[in-house]
């Protein structure tokens, strides 16, 4: 009886929390997030995420930039641990360069209120669409190691909204090159294709943990990962197409191809103002 | 006995709060201490982490105040009362000083609320008076939280005779101050008044027969705060208005502005229907507001074809004028009460009379064109010509949401993520949000 309630008092260890309020992410959902099928990417092509040649509420630019680190294919990204369309794009961003090279040291994130505290509108007539408690990956203090790819994540600010990383001279230029320059979040594929705003509504992850949203993802029919890993194939093929199809191996996959004949050959460069 | 020990310790405790209260031993609590503040003294006095502390940190809430001596109006404001009863009623005890500030404090809010109504309807001020003695005797006897519940009876009664008082101004307003307070708001570019979209080829909307002027709103919206006093100065040129109640926007948008509620009013004219909907009252939710009337399925068609951000004010004049915004800046009325603001609705020469105007003659104009210039006595005004002649030129910002980030920012495509997420790293709150969903 009384080891019983002694198990019951002592609380679970908490892991180390990082500088931007995330902490490590499981091994399992690690793995999960790491190690989605090419069979489920093949099947879910674009899925159900927002294309935005014609959805206005996620951004593309076709930029002319060639950004590369140490002869790799620099991806920049710009975002802000409170964010939930931060949250949202992340899984999709591990998982697509997961394709591309290894991670390790994943984070965990819940984005928390601040969101909520920033966006209130009391004079606008629907819900409050500020998604809080939405649970994304942290890329900061994470590593990734890829014969492809340079990966540099920004992290802006912390949950609380305080400041943390800002981008090099370089990182900058390669936001710019976009014209994603102080915009979150904000994905620069080496200055030749920009991402802005959410690939998908945060508010797909509405109460889900972490290991749910993580299970999720094998699954093709499955309501979050035809979002999910729809996204991921849109920066898979934003990827190849900026290392010129290589490698083949990805960026010759159904699922790719589907993305990028569904998008990026779609893409109409606008005219200048 | 532990009972018969409390109760012992209350009523000496009671009779030495309403000595210190008589006798001046609270010094801070005189008639000059602004009942907010008495409240916030008592707070600072009560044990930490106490109930009494957490009821009274609830009681000088920035939400339930207008300002230091008045509280929000009814029912928002009686939450003031409540919590300083809560207060009172704390086991662990306050300290007599405390306890006489909050009984202070309480009494000069009712006390404030009767001096306003003055002039007000005789019956209800009499129920006010009586329920101000009533109370002053509990807090006598030391029965502090029935001398509370008489002091809130009070404030409500006295408060009751205001809202009557105010909504008298503001539906009857000399039509000389009308007409000399809109015509200086035409003339003077600084109101910059925002003019409605001009609707053509749209199925008419009306109801009853009537054409509709249609309103989606949200007590909380400072933009729909200014909004009201207009419309109500307009709407009671045609027909008449019953039961508005007094109303405030949130003190977390800025400016916090009074105005009135359409939540449970009625509206008759032989000319025009008014259908207001309220669809957030403006007491917060964490996150959000708790929500008060919901769009029927037509009523939200209409506001999304209109208006797809869906941004209120939202008034729709029988499908011909839209507004998404207020005409004038809500910074031309704040920081004044509702006595204030009223009162000034005799002085042409008033700026808040003047924004008032305008924003009524805007709306007079609209409901004239819809009603094919009925009445005549209303329509054929010069005035009322003059602005629907100008209805077309009026282009002023008037109350509309904060331009888009400037260029450079936005990219070609985006939506509220990323646009309410321009954050810099020098200034995270800088994302006007407010307009973007």
């Amino acid at each position: 009886m009384l080891v019983a309630s002694l198990v019951v008092m002592v609380p679970a260890a908490r892991a180390a929390t990082r500088p931007d309020g995330s902490v490590p992410a499981p091994a399992q959902v690690t793995q999960l997030v790491t190690n989605v099928p090419v069979s489920t990417l093949n099947r879910v092509g674009i899925g159900d995420s927002r294309n935005p040649v014609t959805d206005r509420s996620f951004g593309i630019i076709k930029g002319d930039g060639h950004f590369t680190t140490a002869g790799k294919l620099q991806i920049v990204t710009a975002e802000l641990a409170w964010c939930p369309h931060c949250a949202a794009n992340s899984w999709a961003l591990a998982v697509a360069l997961s394709r591309f090279g290894t991670f390790s040291g994943l984070g965990e994130v819940n984005t928390g209120t601040y969101f909520c505290k920033t966006a209130e509108d009391p004079c606008n007539l629907n819900p409050l669409y500020c998604f809080p408690y939405t649970h994304g990956l942290s890329f900061m203090g994470a590593a990734y190691r890829s014969p492809y790819i340079s990966f540099a994540p920004v992290e802006l600010q912390d949950v609380n909204g305080h400041n943390l990383q800002k981008p090099t001279r370089h990182e900058r230029r390669s936001l710019a090159a976009v014209h994603l320059q102080g915009v979150t979040p904000a994905i620069s594929i080496g200055g030749a294709w920009g991402f802005a705003g959410s690939g998908y509504d945060p508010g797909t992850l509405a109460h889900m943990t972490w290991s749910q949203i993580a299970g999720t993802l094998a699954d093709p029919h499955n309501r979050i990962a035809r979002e999910v890993d729809g996204l991921a194939n849109l920066f898979a093929a934003a990827i190849c197409s900026a290392t010129n199809g290589r490698p083949g191996s990805i960026c010759t996959t159904r699922g790719v191809r589907a993305a990028a004949a569904a998008v990026l050959r779609k893409y109409h460069r606008p005219p200048p103002p | 006995m532990i009972r018969a020990a409390t109760s012992a310790r209350r009523a000496a405790l009671a009779v030495a709060v309403f000595s210190a209260v008589l006798f001046g031993l609270v010094a801070a609590a005189g008639a000059a201490t602004a009942p907010r503040d008495a409240l916030r003294q008592a707070r600072a006095l009560a044990p930490r982490a106490s109930a009494a502390a957490a009821a009274l940190t609830r009681a000088t809430a920035r939400d339930l105040w207008i300002n230091s001596r008045e509280a929000d109006a009814p029912p928002y404001g009686r939450n003031v009362f409540a919590a300083s009863k809560q207060a009172v009623d704390d086991p662990a005890g306050l300290s007599a000083t405390a306890t006489g500030l909050i009984i202070t404090a309480d009494r000069g809010l009712a006390e404030d609320a009767f001096a306003l109504a003055h002039g007000g309807g005789a019956a209800m001020l009499a129920s006010a008076r009586s329920a101000l003695s009533a109370g002053n005797r509990q807090a006598r006897a030391g029965n502090l939280s029935a001398a509370i519940d008489l002091y809130a009876k009070a404030w409500q009664l006295a408060d009751g005779t205001i809202a009557r008082r105010v909504a008298g101004e503001v539906t009857h307003v000399p039509s000389a101050t009308l007409v000399g307070a809109a015509e200086h708001a035409l003339a003077v570019t600084r109101f910059g008044m925002s003019g409605p979209s001009i609707v053509q080829g749209v199925t008419p909307l009306a109801s009853g027969g009537k054409p509709e002027v249609f309103y989606a709103g949200s007590e909380a919206c400072p933009f729909c705060g200014v909004q009201r006093w207009g419309m109500i100065v307009a709407l009671s040129q045609f027909g008449t208005f019953s039961n508005l109640h007094l109303m405030q926007s949130v003190p977390t948008t800025p400016p916090q502005v009074t105005t009135f509620t359409f939540f449970g009013s009625s509206y008759h004219s032989p000319y025009v229907s008014f259908v207001p909907v309220e669809v957030w009252s403006n007491v917060p939710a964490h996150p959000g507001l708790v929500p008060l009337q919901t769009l029927t399925h037509s009523e939200a068609l209409l506001v999304h074809r209109f208006d797809p951000p869906v941004e209120t004010p939202f008034i729709d004049i029988g499908n011909r004028f839209i507004t998404d915004s207020s005409t004038v800046d809500p910074q031309l009325i704040a920081h004044k009460s509702w006595t204030q603001v009223a009162g000034g609705l005799t002085d042409p020469s008033n700026v808040s009379t003047q924004a008032i105007a305008g924003e009524a003659e805007v709306l007079t104009a609209e409901v004239c064109e819809a009603t094919g210039g009925n009445p005549a006595s209303v329509c054929s005004a010069a005035v009322v010509q003059q602005y629907e002649a100008a209805l077309p030129t009026l282009t002023g910002k008037g109350g509309s949401c904060p331009a888009p980030p400037g260029p450079g920012g936005p990219p070609p495509a985006r939506d509220a993520a990323s646009s309410a997420h321009q954050a810099t790293r020098s200034d995270p709150i800088a994302t006007a949000a407010r307009c973007q969903f």
